[in-house]
């Protein structure tokens, strides 16, 4: 059976808290481990903060839309956003030098999430990320 | 109101332990800056230890802060020393490949 829930924010960092809590709510009750939870709330929480950062460059009244889905052994979040138009390429999906303080979120994002997809669809930014329970053939981690 | 992060500073002449309790993301994350940058650049404090016991998550922007407070400490030779660091916030530092890049020890209490 499929389960849905969404939940409708402003692009204000204050709101990263509940929905860490809402994401790990929803993948405990689709079944996912401690280490799951933690990535998928990793992956997700790094999204958001992105689309706050840049999408939004940091102004707090732009809304976003968190909808989470869980069928068959699938999590998908899907991010909607009006803001900016994010530039494939722009962020380098490598993890940095050590010493560099920024530009590990995308790399969170994609080492933690089995698959990422972005997309704009006229006004709006549609962001994709699907953890499995089971990995997909041919993903492994090293 | 309960704050979505509490900073505790106790400070024993040039060491200090900061004490976390809360989540470390992009809201809270220029807060604790201020804090170290602080405790090291103002205060020349020649230790530093975060105790990261209460601390159940870190994002990218807490590492940045983290890296940050490494690289200017180190910068005056002085340490920052991360203490408490759990499986949450280990989970994000092995990820991104920093666990080995600061001293890490399991409490403050036991620094020297």
């Amino acid at each position: 059976m499929a389960h849905r829930v969404e939940l409708r924010i402003s692009s204000d960092p204050r709101w990263l808290r509940m929905a860490r809590r809402l994401v790990e709510e929803f993948s405990r009750q689709a079944g996912f481990d401690e280490h799951g939870r933690q990535e998928i709330i990793i992956g997700v929480d790094e999204a958001l903060s992105n689309v706050m950062r840049h999408a939004y460059r940091g102004e707090t009244s732009g809304p976003i839309s968190l909808i989470c889905e869980a069928e068959d052994g699938r999590l998908e979040v899907v991010l909607k956003d009006q803001g900016q138009a994010f530039a494939p390429g722009s962020a380098s999906l490598d993890l940095p030098d050590p010493a560099r303080l920024s530009g590990r979120g995308s790399f969170l994002i994609h080492s933690t999430m089995d698959e990422v997809e972005y997309r704009r669809a006229g006004e709006d930014n549609l962001m994709r990320l699907r953890k499995y329970l089971k990995e997909p053939a041919g993903k492994s981690h090293g | 109101m309960d704050k979505d992060l509490e900073i505790n500073i106790v400070r024993n002449g040039a060491h200090s332990v900061v004490h976390l309790k809360g989540d470390v993301d992009l809201k809270t994350s220029p807060e604790l800056r201020t804090a170290i940058l602080d405790l090291l650049i103002k205060r020349g404090q020649e230790r530093v230890v975060l105790d990261l016991k209460g601390v159940g998550y870190v994002d990218s922007s807490g590492i940045a802060t983290l890296v940050e407070g490494l690289k200017e400490a180190k910068s005056r030779k002085a340490r920052f020393i991360l203490s408490g660091v759990g499986e949450g916030v280990r989970h994000v530092l092995d990820l991104t490949r920093l666990t080995s890049a600061f001293e890490i020890v399991k409490t403050a209490e036991e620094v020297r």
